[in-house]
C-alpha cells in the first residue's frame, strides 16, 4: 500500500512535469518529442490480446467450472494452466518469435504481439472465470435446472450473469498487466520509431518498450520522455481499473447471497 | 391484463413408484420403495435425517440425474409413462415436475423475471407472459403484495415473500406436480403459516409432494403421508408405510411409525 502510493507520488513528481498537449499527441521524431504512435500501439496491441485472451479464457473457465469432471484430463489442464501462469515473460516472447512471427509468418505485428500477449493472459482469465463461476451458489443452478432449463441455458442465463462482476474484474487486471509487458512484444511486435499501424500486420510502437529504450540509450538520454511515458502507461491502466472496480461494486450491490 | 384460466388437472400429475432404489456410486442409498402418490392431493415424506426423503424427491424430477454417479433402480411412472425411460427427456419431465428448495432461491433479477423464467425457457410467447406471471403470483399468493413492483429486484423481498415467489416461478411452466424439499424450514412462523396456507390453495389443481421435519406441519396440510427410516448405516434406507395422513397419525400400523411420531427418536 504504502509503496504503491510511494511509487505513484514519484511518478507524478518525475513525470508530471513532461505531460503536455503535445507531448501526447506528437511523433517521437517532431521537434517537441511526443508519444502518440506508443500510446496507439499499446491501445491495439491490449485490444488485440482482449479479442484473442477472452473468448478463448472465459471458454475455458465456464468448461472447467461448469463441464468438466474430476479427472486425469482436468488434472492435466488445470497443471497445465498453473504452469503457464509460472512461465516468465521473456518465455513467451521468444515463442511467440518462434510461432507467430517466424512459423506463422506474421512477422514483426500487431498480430504477433497480441497473440503473444493473449497467451500471457490467458491464465488469468480462465483461473479468475472459474473462481467467479464457482462462486455463484449451487442452489441458483439447481433452481434453473428444476424449471426444465438445459445446461447451457442455466448457465448463460443465470450462472455467467451472476459471475460476471468477478469475470470482468479478473480480464481486466489481466489485460492490465499485459499492457505494461515489454518482454512478450519486444520480439513480436514493436519497433523503436515507426509510424501510426494501418493494419494488424504491421509494426507498431508500444508505452513500455519506448520507456525501455528510452531509458537505455547511450547518447542523449531523455529522463523526461521516460518518466512521462511512465506515468501515461500507469494512469492509463490505473483509470481503466478503478472504472472497473467501481462498475463492480456497482454490480455487486445487486447480488448478494 | 387478464388471468388466462388455470388449468386443472384433476386427473393428471400421478406417480406410482415400483420397487424403486437410488445408489450414490457403489452406495445403496434407498432401496424397495413401492409407492403411489395420487393426482390432486398433497403426500408427505417423513422421517428422520437421512432417511432418503429428499433423495426419493429428487428422483420424481431427474434432478438425481445432475449429481453425476448416480443410480435409480426400479421404475417410477409419472400418469402412466416411465420418466426414466430411454426417450424421456429430464428437460420436459421438468417442465411438468416442478419443485421448491429448501432455502428460498430466486435468481438474482427482478421478481416478473423470476417468474418468466421457467415459460421463456420454454418459448412461452411475449404476449402471453404477463398473464402468465400475474396467475402464477396470484396462485402463490403473492400478487397483492408485489403487483405495484414487478420490476424491483427479487432480493429486496422478505425470505418468506422469496419462498412464495419460488412457487410461483415453479407454478408458471404450469407442472402436474411441485416437489418441496422442507419449503418452510428456513422461514419464520407466520411466512411458514402463509406456505402451507398457499400448498392448501394449491392442492386442487396440482399434486404436491412435501418434505418435511416438521411433523405438526405433515399432519396439517397433507392427505397422505410416507414414513421413511434408514435403520442402520449398514442398510439402504426405505419406506417403512404411507396411509392416509389422519390414519398415520392417530394409529399407524407399524411400531417404528409410531415410536417416531410419538418424539421417541429422531
Amino acid at each position: 500500500m504504502l509503496s504503491a502510493v510511494g511509487l505513484l507520488g514519484y511518478l507524478l513528481f518525475r513525470g508530471l512535469p513532461a505531460l503536455d498537449w503535445r507531448f501526447l499527441t506528437n511523433m517521437p521524431l517532431n521537434d517537441v518529442p511526443g508519444i502518440w504512435p506508443a500510446i496507439v500501439g499499446t491501445f491495439w496491441l491490449t485490444a488485440g490480446t482482449a479479442a484473442f485472451a477472452l473468448p478463448v479464457g472465459i471458454a475455458a473457465g465456464i468448461y472447467l467450472s461448469e463441464y468438466a469432471r474430476r479427472g486425469r484430463l482436468t488434472r492435466v489442464i488445470r497443471l497445465s494452466i498453473a504452469n503457464m501462469a509460472g512461465v516468465p515473460s521473456i518465455v513467451y516472447g521468444l515463442f511467440g518469435a518462434a510461432l507467430f512471427v517466424m512459423l506463422l509468418r506474421y512477422g514483426l505485428s500487431v498480430l504477433s504481439g497480441s497473440l503473444t500477449l493473449a497467451c500471457l493472459t490467458l491464465p488469468v482469465i480462465i483461473t479468475s472465470t472459474e473462481e467467479a463461476l464457482r462462486q455463484v451458489p449451487s442452489d441458483l443452478r439447481q433452481a434453473s435446472l428444476a424449471l426444465g432449463a438445459t445446461r447451457w441455458r442455466t448457465i448463460s442465463k443465470v450462472v455467467l450473469p451472476a459471475a460476471a462482476p468477478g469475470i470482468v474484474t479478473g480480464s481486466i487486471l489481466g489485460l492490465s498487466r499485459a499492457a505494461g509487458e515489454t518482454a512478450p512484444i519486444m520480439f513480436t511486435a514493436v519497433f523503436f520509431l515507426t509510424g501510426l499501424p494501418k493494419s494488424p500486420f504491421d509494426k507498431v510502437m508500444a508505452l513500455p518498450y519506448h520507456i525501455y529504450i528510452m531509458a537505455t540509450q547511450p547518447v542523449k538520454p531523455q529522463p523526461l520522455v521516460v518518466w512521462g511515458s511512465a506515468l501515461v502507461l500507469v494512469a492509463g491502466v490505473s483509470i481503466v481499473n478503478v472504472a472497473a472496480a467501481a462498475w463492480r461494486s456497482r454490480a455487486r450491490k445487486k447480488v448478494r447471497w | 391484463m387478464s388471468a388466462p384460466e388455470t388449468v386443472a388437472h384433476a386427473k393428471c400429475g400421478a406417480f406410482d413408484l415400483k420397487d424403486v432404489s437410488v445408489a450414490y456410486g457403489d452406495e445403496v442409498a434407498l432401496s424397495g420403495v413401492d409407492l403411489r402418490i395420487e393426482p390432486a392431493s398433497v403426500t408427505a415424506l417423513i422421517g428422520p435425517s437421512g432417511c432418503g426423503k429428499s433423495t426419493l424427491l429428487r428422483c420424481l424430477n431427474r434432478m438425481n440425474d445432475e449429481l453425476g454417479d448416480v443410480t435409480v433402480g426400479g421404475r417410477i411412472l409419472l400418469d402412466g409413462d416411465d420418466i426414466y425411460a430411454r426417450d424421456v427427456d429430464p428437460v420436459e419431465l421438468r417442465m411438468r415436475v416442478g419443485q421448491v428448495f429448501q432455502k428460498p432461491n430466486p435468481f438474482p433479477m427482478s421478481i416478473y423475471d423470476n417468474v418468466a423464467y421457467g415459460p421463456r425457457t420454454h418459448g412461452v410467447p411475449k404476449a402471453e407472459m404477463d398473464g402468465l406471471v400475474e396467475d402464477s403470483l396470484r396462485r402463490a399468493a403473492l400478487w397483492e403484495e408485489v403487483k405495484a413492483h414487478l420490476k424491483k429486484h427479487a432480493f429486496e423481498l422478505s425470505g418468506g415473500q422469496q419462498q412464495r415467489l419460488c412457487i410461483a416461478r415453479a407454478l408458471a411452466t404450469r407442472p402436474e406436480v411441485l416437489l418441496m424439499d422442507e419449503p418452510a424450514s428456513a422461514l419464520d412462523p407466520i411466512s411458514s403459516q402463509q406456505i402451507e396456507d398457499t400448498i392448501a390453495e394449491l392442492k386442487s389443481d396440482v399434486t404436491i409432494v412435501i418434505v418435511t421435519h416438521n411433523m405438526q406441519q405433515a399432519a396439517r396440510i397433507s392427505d397422505r403421508t410416507a414414513f421413511m427410516l434408514r435403520e442402520s448405516m449398514d442398510r439402504p434406507a426405505g419406506l417403512v408405510e404411507v396411509a392416509d395422513t389422519r390414519l398415520i397419525f392417530t394409529n399407524p400400523s407399524d411400531k417404528r411409525t409410531e415410536a417416531y411420531i410419538t418424539g421417541r427418536f429422531g
